[in-house]
């Protein structure tokens, strides 16, 4: 039988409210040793807790498919992005995506030990690179020399695995984190 | 000799929400990773069906990607996966056909997916063949309280009512679920 | 004596992509955005069955008068983007004119992810 939500305390048969019950459950007191709907109640109601703790603790996972899925249908979602030319040459034009190098770069900044970076723009205008850089620190590791170390990590990380000379960078300290 | 390891330091969710926002694939998989376990298990429970489950689960991450620009802060990112999640569920109920409340699954996999691979305890069983004996919104209430952990005010903001009704819903789904599972009368 | 042959478009844009998909550094040809959905499904399940899947979806081919292709890839970070970027170029270009023997105008390479690990 289901109860609506308007219904009033569900009492026992002996007076007593089942949410006090359930409320006093590791402690019992005279009336409950004796009496059997008491005593009934709270069985159920340890049986219930068990459960419950159970079902809590449980880690079962959705198929891996799922994941697939989720990232799939958010791709889609994006499109393409900007994308940086690179070179033009005898064979053709090279690209890449904006998006893709503000990752690796953000990448490079996150390896500098009490930074993460936050927020990371690249944008190109007229074979002129501007990355714009927001970084958080780390409360208690920060001294300026750490921007200077993020500035060449992510200037190395630029021609390194991109293939692309930064010709400005601006790192902005914007916030602090708490380990 | 000290030893000195490196341990890969996971993001906080402000963090990754924040570069998310900016299009960075990478930070959102990882909420993905992070978040779609708990969903999936209280959809599961709502719905007693897990294919239907993934779907909403993917539904409501695919729409939190879209919907990232009005996220506050990263901390609502969880409150608002709550919300969208259970509110879809109650969705989903309500638009299935009346004699299709559905049975709860057997051991057999349904849409494809595969088994447990744990086995479940009796009493974990019986518990899952409880919830269906509720209202949807007890069992919203009941779950995200007694399973979830979410506080009383944070169940009645997800779920738009009062904390009076909440403790209300959780109060009876407790005795439906408690005479269900080992009936005292 | 001249002989005509008539390459379709999907044959030079298979050999595209399986000679970008040699090359050190690529990890993948992607498919067009468009059509993502329903060939990562495809693709999936041809991987169950064990085969390869068709990865002309990333090469845009266009054949009028001369031959020119853009072509979407994933670099690993490993490698730098741009040099990847430009072997392919260099080897999709070989292997068109190897198997069609027509000589390739311009090979457009647009890397779209960089794979972090």
């Amino acid at each position: 039988m289901a109860m609506n939500d308007t219904d009033e305390s569900y009492l026992l048969p002996c007076g007593r409210d089942v949410e006090a019950v359930w409320d006093r459950l590791d402690e019992i007191d005279a009336h409950e040793l004796e009496c059997p709907h008491c005593l009934g109640a709270r069985e159920s109601l340890r049986a219930l807790r068990a459960a419950t703790e159970e079902m809590a603790n449980d880690t079962e996972q959705p198929s891996h498919a799922l994941f697939g899925r989720i990232m799939s249908a958010v791709r889609a979602d994006m499109g393409r992005g900007a994308m940086l030319a690179l070179s033009d040459d005898d064979t053709g034009p090279v690209q890449v995506s904006e998006r893709a190098i503000a990752a690796v770069l953000r990448f490079a900044a996150d390896s500098v030990i009490g930074v993460r970076a936050r927020h990371c723009e690249v944008v190109a205008r007229l074979d002129v690179v501007f990355v714009s850089m927001r970084i958080a620190v780390e409360y208690g590791k920060f001294n300026v020399g750490v921007v200077d170390v993020v500035r060449d990590r992510v200037t190395a990380a630029a021609s390194a695995r991109v293939g692309v000379r930064v010709n400005r960078l601006d790192i902005t300290v914007e916030d602090l984190y708490d380990l | 000799m000290t030893q000195i390891e490196v341990v890969d330091d996971p993001l906080d969710d402000v963090t990754l929400v924040t570069r998310a926002r900016d299009g960075d694939l990478r930070a959102y998989e990882v909420l993905v990773l992070r978040y779609q376990g708990q969903m999936y298990r209280f959809a599961a429970r709502m719905l007693a069906n897990r294919a239907d489950a993934e779907d909403v689960v993917q539904e409501v991450f695919l729409t939190a990607w879209r919907k990232l620009e009005q996220l506050q802060e990263g901390a609502a990112f969880v409150s608002w996966l709550y919300r969208t999640t259970t509110n879809r569920c109650l969705n989903v109920i309500r638009t299935r056909k009346p004699q299709a409340e559905v049975e709860p699954e057997e051991h057999e996999a349904t849409g494809g997916l595969p088994e447990r691979s744990i086995e479940v305890s009796e009493q974990m069983a019986a518990l899952e063949r409880a919830l269906p004996t509720l209202t949807k919104e007890q069992r919203a209430c009941w779950l995200l309280r007694e399973v979830d952990g979410l506080s009383y005010e944070e169940i009645a903001k997800t779920i738009g009512c009062s904390v009076t009704v909440v403790r209300g819903r959780i109060a009876r789904a407790r005795v439906q679920l408690a005479e269900v599972m080992a009936p005292w009368r | 004596m001249t002989a005509e042959h008539v390459i379709t478009k999907p044959v030079v844009a298979a050999v595209a992509a399986h000679a970008a998909s040699g090359v050190v550094g690529v990890v993948r040809v992607e498919p067009g955005v468009t059509g993502l959905v329903g060939s990562v499904a495809r693709a999936a399940r041809q991987r169950l069955k064990g085969l390869d899947p068709a990865p002309t979806e990333g090469v845009r081919v266009r054949m009028d008068g001369d031959v020119r292709m853009e072509i979407d890839i994933v670099t690993s970070a490993h490698d730098q983007a741009a040099a990847v970027a430009r072997a392919v170029q260099r080897a999709v270009a070989r292997a068109v004119t190897a198997a069609t023997g027509l000589p390739v105008a311009a090979v457009t390479v647009c890397v779209l992810d960089i794979e972090l690990s």
